[in-house]
């Protein structure tokens, strides 16, 4: 029986999913992460898959996704590169776009840059904007630049010139140049990486691709090691920042490729159980130890985007669209000088944790708030790993409750308030940047904190419904289960979307096409590869384009028409007639995962039969809630909030006023009653 | 406070997410390109009597988080009933609009029959017609050359919108389309405001909201006063100059004494010079708390409290005094398009005085000339005319008390984003040549400043013409404290290097062959502290990064470097027997200024210019400079009086 298994490593767990795709039967399993050891969590988790037997041998896909790129960056532990780059250009990554992060401070800065001055080196060559060669690199000052990079103690080199996105020939130049001066040295070219205009975003990508790349290289060497060792026959595949695979191989060079993985696989995930329970606009929100996630769905399918953030430097690749916010399980409470109470963006994190966590952590988080209303506390937290203790948390809150002159059950009910009203900014933000409104969305937490949060979330944004995944820990490795080989090709043309220029255009995006096509085939083999075209268009003078899709065979007024369509829908309007322009041509290649079984039960409507009752401290009193193990509730179980749902990965709160319902694939759908508000 | 401690965090929460909600709709929605690119937009949650109580923080500008509505509000004709929106740009009604181009748009939220919020804000536009493209040039010399004036009047009466005005609007304006299209957008996010506000009423009651945003004003206000109150009391002076006053004028001046008392500030700008006749003037209205006087405060608050409420609270702990038919108070019809370059000299005037202030804790001058570099020419590629934004050229911070100044750009210019060559390159008829950090330029310190950004250009057309606007600070130099030395004056350059090399000073236009080179330096920012206590590593890590010469690193700190390293015996020397630098360094210029222009000469004048109507001052300021510059071997106030009294026995006759 071939099997299934998605592993997603994050900061303190090894989440594995083991999924047998026919059935849908799902194994789940926690194991801690090693990062001074790479590849040893994984290997310990394949133990203890294989204990529940699950045989090594019967792994026919092992999808993989891993932080150890992010974290390189975040902790700035990658290696010493040199930028070679165009003469008179050489400030291009102190500078970067100006912008700073706090601008009304006289104290605000950017981030150092990840390669400093001194290790920058310009070279007397320039392609202009048409593509056309000004000046040739001379091989001399380049190879001088080498020699003085190697002496500074190099270990790879980045070549970004201006205007590579139209003609990268400086570029391959000199990076033959490296190649043969320098074998030695990695090098990473500019229009390699990824090929769009905008200098510093292009360099910033391929800086953040070499810096990150012999630690990732190392890691899947690893990892590699400990699949054949254990006798798994699956090769190694792993999730990308766009939600899709790419095989080991390709992530050997394409590391930018799954920075974001982590994030990008629980959406993917998430759009698996929106698809199954037929959810047509879902808000997703993934709530860990130091932040949390938010991300639109439309019929199951993630927005994209490109300038996401990595550590402080933008990443110019197309991601799934996700905006965050400071506010997670380990956020740490504090009493500001006017005495107003304020939870986080300091977090306790995952070392020392929240106070209950009993770790050495003294300062009051949400997660003890939650405890202190009795959200918690019915049972062992994350797979039985932590067991958390009451009167820590409580120690935590009393110094603050008095500051305040609050009991300190009120002031943990205040605090889930200002936590979760924190989340409201990029919630909003994203609203209205879809135009969309909250009454036309389920939300669907995930996440070690999301779902005890969720429907208290809901009820600030307005939304009405809230959908908790059957097994809400694992979207992530079950994202990446779901998720296609895929890869993504893209050209800056910035041309008139005219008849003069149309059939060109036609011609590249054939080309890009089979270029996509190719790379999927070489990392899937022969098999049936979808690809989708889109063009990246704007009217002539705007700033900013819109992706629209297209057909082999869509023509130039139907490409007008579907990018003047996208405007009114994205904006408000349109201006037909006006003159368009095409920024870039992309296509995206992709071999479908194997499906998986998400196999509906009868839900026959019934009461659920509380376990017991618990104390939940809520709308400024103590009231009696129904527990429940989510084990226990079959399809069609029914309840009412307050109720306090407990499973192995999270706990669940039904807030009063809150109506509860499993469905036929073992979602909680909750409802806001019409009476209830809190 | 009516709130308690933690519903008023939830209110905080709310009330920041429904602006962020407002400033995505407007930008989401917004036609003109220069909207989305510039972010030259603002957006306001008010209360009752108009008190700006929330803002945006991730989209817009950032000069209005304190805006009172207020003396606007009341302008509008017949009352306000629930659907009206209201707008004017009139920077003469009520002091809301700060130049024709900027529209400002407010709703009033009714909630059973009383108005118990306002939802606001302003979108600059591209042109409101008048004299030039843009309506903004420092030549023009009345509001009324400058477009359209819509005085408060309502564009939707009870929901309906009032076509005639718009009418009238757009033809008077040279891109109607474009305005129409930003104007609904600002339409669509105040409908967004008022929503969001009744939604807060349904979930929290009423009286929760409006006690709630009174009490987010106190809130601001109490961190603000924490911060004054935290500087030691005492009665702090600083003067500022902007190098013209007008096109190849006189320089300009701004006079501050920051007076602290406790937990308040007073601020009183006499000595100020008159209002110009350019449109360098920055109409307030007199306004004690007017959020365009106090944006450098915001500016020292966020500095001193790290991410600080700021609203109109904030500007309670401040009262302001502005002399009437100053150039900070301008009398009606003085022209106002241009008040950016002034505001630049107003930030740093206030960043002076609360450096003497508290002078362990604050930086030494920003570079402060915001500089926008656009250009008009027939692009190639499409055989038309257009306007391309070139880059907005902008120095380093300055010296801070805990490191450098930023480089290339930072302080109150760190709100600027750049365009990518790339792009410049590929939408108009332009090369760049060198875009970066220009060398030995940050003010010496034991913190240096922010280097200064230098921008290099040809053009490809055959002609073009380039504007530059807001240059400032080519003559007087960002100010060093501490024994920092000053930034580097800023410098425009046709042709340099070459035979016919031209200074076009403070000059903000000019044609451009296809034959010409321009190079354009922002000034940079000041250091903070002797330079020669610098430690030489980080002079040498400077070198290394190509930003201090060697001849810079002996000249400016004293550090002797050889191949590659410092050699410390050599720097030893350099260093011996230097005599310690004055606390403030405000460089050559405006050291020779002052010694010319004494606060005795000043005085002279302005006791002289008093006795005018004000629209006669900048006249009469003008005649007076070039009397002095006319009688070099006489003392400057001497000049004044005699030439006062010659015009006072003409007026007599």
């Amino acid at each position: 029986m071939p099997m299934m298994v998605g592993v997603d490593i994050g900061g303190t767990f090894a989440d594995f999913v083991a999924l047998d795709p026919e059935s849908g039967r799902i194994t789940t399993l926690k194991v801690l992460t090693t990062p001074q050891a790479p590849g040893q969590d994984v290997a310990a988790g394949l133990r203890r898959l294989a204990g529940e037997g699950i045989a090594p041998g019967a792994i026919a896909r092992f999808v993989h996704g891993t932080t150890v790129g992010v974290n390189t960056i975040i902790q700035r532990r990658g290696c010493r590169l040199a930028l070679l780059t165009t003469a008179g250009f050489t400030d291009m990554l102190e500078l970067a776009r100006l912008r700073m992060a706090d601008p009304y401070s006289l104290f605000c800065e950017r981030p150092a840059p990840l390669i400093p001055r001194e290790r920058v080196f310009g070279i007397a060559e320039r392609i202009g904007a048409d593509g056309e060669v000004l000046q040739a690199p001379a091989r001399a000052e380049v190879a001088s630049a080498l020699a003085a990079a190697r002496q500074a103690g190099c270990e790879g080199i980045v070549v970004s010139f201006l205007h590579a996105w139209r003609n990268p020939a400086h570029e391959d130049q000199v990076a033959a140049l490296v190649a043969e001066l320098e074998p030695g040295l990695v090098v990473f070219r500019g229009s390699e990486v990824w090929p769009a205009i905008r200098e510093y975003e292009r360099t910033t990508t391929a800086v953040l691709n070499a810096y990150v790349h012999p630690r990732i290289s190392h890691y899947l060497d690893r990892v590699a090691d400990e699949l054949r060792t254990a006798g798994i026959p699956a090769p190694l595949l792993l999730t990308t920042s766009a939600g899709g695979t790419m095989t080991a191989q390709a992530g050997r060079r394409d590391c930018v490729g799954m920075l974001l993985s982590g994030t990008a696989s629980g959406v993917v995930g998430a759009g698996v159980v929106a698809r199954a329970a037929g959810e047509a606009a879902v808000l997703t929100l993934d709530i860990g130890g130091t932040s949390a996630d938010i991300a639109l769905l439309e019929d199951g399918q993630p927005s994209f985007a490109t300038g996401h953030a990595i550590g402080e430097f933008p990443l110019a690749i197309t991601t799934v669209a996700v905006s965050s916010s400071g506010q997670g399980g380990g956020s740490l409470v504090r009493v500001d000088a006017q005495g107003v109470l304020q939870v986080g963006p300091e977090s306790a994190g995952s070392t020392p944790g929240p106070a209950c966590f009993g770790r050495g952590g003294t300062g009051l988080t949400v997660t003890d708030a939650a405890l202190l209303c009795g959200i918690l506390g019915h049972g062992d937290l994350g797979f039985g790993a932590i067991s958390p203790e009451l009167a820590l948390a409580e120690a935590a809150a009393r110094p603050l409750a008095e500051r305040l002159g609050l009991d300190i059950h009120t002031l943990a009910e205040g605090v889930l308030s200002v936590a979760i009203s924190g989340m409201l900014v990029p919630v909003e933000q994203l609203l209205a940047r879809a135009g969309m409104h909250a009454s036309e969305l389920t939300l669907m937490p995930f996440g070690g904190a999301g779902p005890m949060l969720g429907a208290l979330t809901a009820e600030a944004a307005g939304i009405g419904r809230v959908l908790v995944p059957a097994v809400p820990g694992t979207l992530c490795a079950l994202g990446a289960l779901a998720a296609a080989i895929r890869r993504d090709t893209m050209r800056t043309v910035l041309l008139p979307l005219d008849d003069a220029h149309w059939a060109g255009m036609a011609a590249t995006l054939d080309t890009l096409a089979a270029e996509a096509a190719e790379a999927v085939r070489a990392m899937a083999g022969p098999g049936e590869t979808t690809v989708v075209r889109a063009a990246d268009i704007r009217y002539r003078g705007q700033s900013f384009e819109l992706t629209v899709p297209l057909d082999a065979d869509t023509d130039l007024a139907e490409a007008a028409r579907l990018f003047h369509a996208a405007h009114e829908k994205n904006f408000g309007h349109a201006e037909a007639g006006a003159a368009l322009q095409v920024v870039s041509l992309r296509a995206s290649a992709s071999r479908a995962a194997p499906p998986i079984a998400m196999p509906r039960e009868e839900a026959v409507p019934h009461a659920a039969v509380p376990q017991g009752q618990g104390r939940l401290f809520a709308q400024g009193h103590w009231q009696q809630a129904a527990l429940f193990n989510r084990d226990g509730l079959a399809p069609g179980a029914a309840f009412r909030g307050p109720a306090i749902v407990s499973q192995s990965d999270c706990t669940i709160l039904v807030p009063p006023g809150w109506d509860a319902e499993v469905d036929g694939l073992r979602n909680l759908i909750l409802q806001h009653g019409a009476g209830g508000h809190g | 406070m009516r709130t308690n401690p933690v519903m008023l965090q939830v209110l905080r929460n709310h009330a920041r997410a429904a602006a962020e909600s407002m400033a995505t709709t407007l930008y989401r929605t917004a036609h003109s390109t220069f909207v989305k690119e510039t972010e030259d937009f603002t957006i306001q949650l008010l209360d009752a009597e108009g008190k700006s109580c929330a803002v945006p923080v991730d989209l817009g500008a950032t000069w209005y988080p304190g805006l009172d509505y207020g003396r606007a509000l009341p302008l509008v004709q017949g009352g306000y009933q629930p659907g009206d929106i209201a707008m004017t740009n009139d920077p003469y009604s009520g002091f809301l609009a700060t130049h024709s181009p900027d529209i400002v748009m407010w709703k009033p939220v009714f909630h059973e029959g009383r108005i118990i919020a306002y939802a606001g804000g302003h979108i600059h536009n591209v042109d409101v017609g008048g004299a030039v493209p843009a309506s903004l040039s420092r030549t023009l010399t009345e509001v009324h050359q400058e477009g359209i004036r819509i005085p408060p009047a309502k564009l939707y009466r009870e929901g309906v919108l009032d076509e005639g005005l718009v009418r009238v609007m757009l033809a008077n304006v040279r891109v109607p389309d474009q305005n129409w299209g930003d104007l609904k957008a600002l339409v669509a996010a105040v409908n967004t405001g008022e929503r969001r506000v009744l939604d807060l009423v349904r979930r929290f009651g009423v009286d929760t909201v409006v006690d709630g945003l009174a009490d987010l004003l106190d809130y601001a206000e109490a961190q603000a006063r924490a911060v004054l109150a935290g500087i030691p009391d005492g009665d702090y002076d600083f003067t500022e100059y902007a190098d013209e006053d007008a096109a190849g004028g006189n320089p300009l001046r701004l006079c501050l004494r920051l007076s602290i008392r406790g937990d308040s500030a007073d601020l009183d700008f006499a000595g100020t010079d008159p209002q110009t006749l350019s449109s360098l003037n920055v109409p307030t209205g007199g306004h004690p708390r007017h959020s365009l006087l106090l944006v450098g405060a915001y500016y020292v608050l966020s500095a001193l409290h790290p991410g600080i409420t700021l609203n109109f609270g904030t500007t309670r702990a401040f009262t302001c005094h502005v002399p009437e038919g100053s150039v900070l108070n301008p009398r009606f019809p003085a022209a106002v398009g241009m008040r950016s370059l002034t505001c630049g000299r107003l930030r740093s005037l206030i960043f002076g005085a609360f450096a003497r202030a508290a002078p362990d804790r604050l930086p030494a001058a920003p570079a402060g000339a915001t500089c926008i570099v656009n250009m008009a020419a027939e692009n190639p590629r499409t055989g038309q005319r257009s306007i391309s934004a070139i880059a907005p050229i902008v120095g380093g911070g300055g010296g801070m008390p805990h490191r450098d100044g930023t480089d290339g750009s930072g302080a109150d210019a760190a709100y600027l984003k750049n365009s990518p060559i790339e792009i410049t390159e590929s939408e108009a008829p332009v090369r760049i040549l060198r875009y970066g950090l220009m060398p030995d330029t940050g003010g010496p310190g034991a913190h240096r400043g922010g280097m200064a950004q230098v921008m290099e250009f040809r053009t490809t057309a055959p002609d073009a013409f380039v504007t530059a606007r807001n240059r400032d600070r080519s003559l007087f130099q960002p100010w060093g404290i501490g024994g920092g030395q000053p930034g580097a004056a800023g410098s425009f350059t046709l042709n340099p290097g070459t035979a016919g090399e031209q200074d076009l000073g403070n000059t903000d236009a000019l044609r451009l062959t296809a034959a010409d080179t321009l190079r354009i330096v922002s000034p940079a920012g000041g250091g903070r502290g002797d330079p020669f206590t610098r430690d030489p590593a980080a002079v040498l890590r400077d070198h290394r990064a190509g930003l201090v010469s060697t001849a810079g690193a002996a000249r400016d700190y004293g550090v002797a470097i050889v191949q590659d390293a410092v050699d410390e015996a050599a720097t030893a020397n350099l260093r011996a027997g230097r005599v310690a630098p004055p606390a403030f360094t405000p460089g050559a210029f405006r050291v020779a200024h002052e010694a010319r222009w004494t606060p005795a000469a000043y005085a002279a004048m302005h006791e002289g210019l008093a006795t005018l109507p004000p629209g006669w001052r900048p006249a009469m300021k003008a005649t007076l400079f070039a009397a002095v510059r006319a009688a070099p071997e006489e003392a400057a106030e001497a000049v004044i009086r005699r030439i006062l009294a010659g015009e006072q026995a003409l007026a007599a006759e």
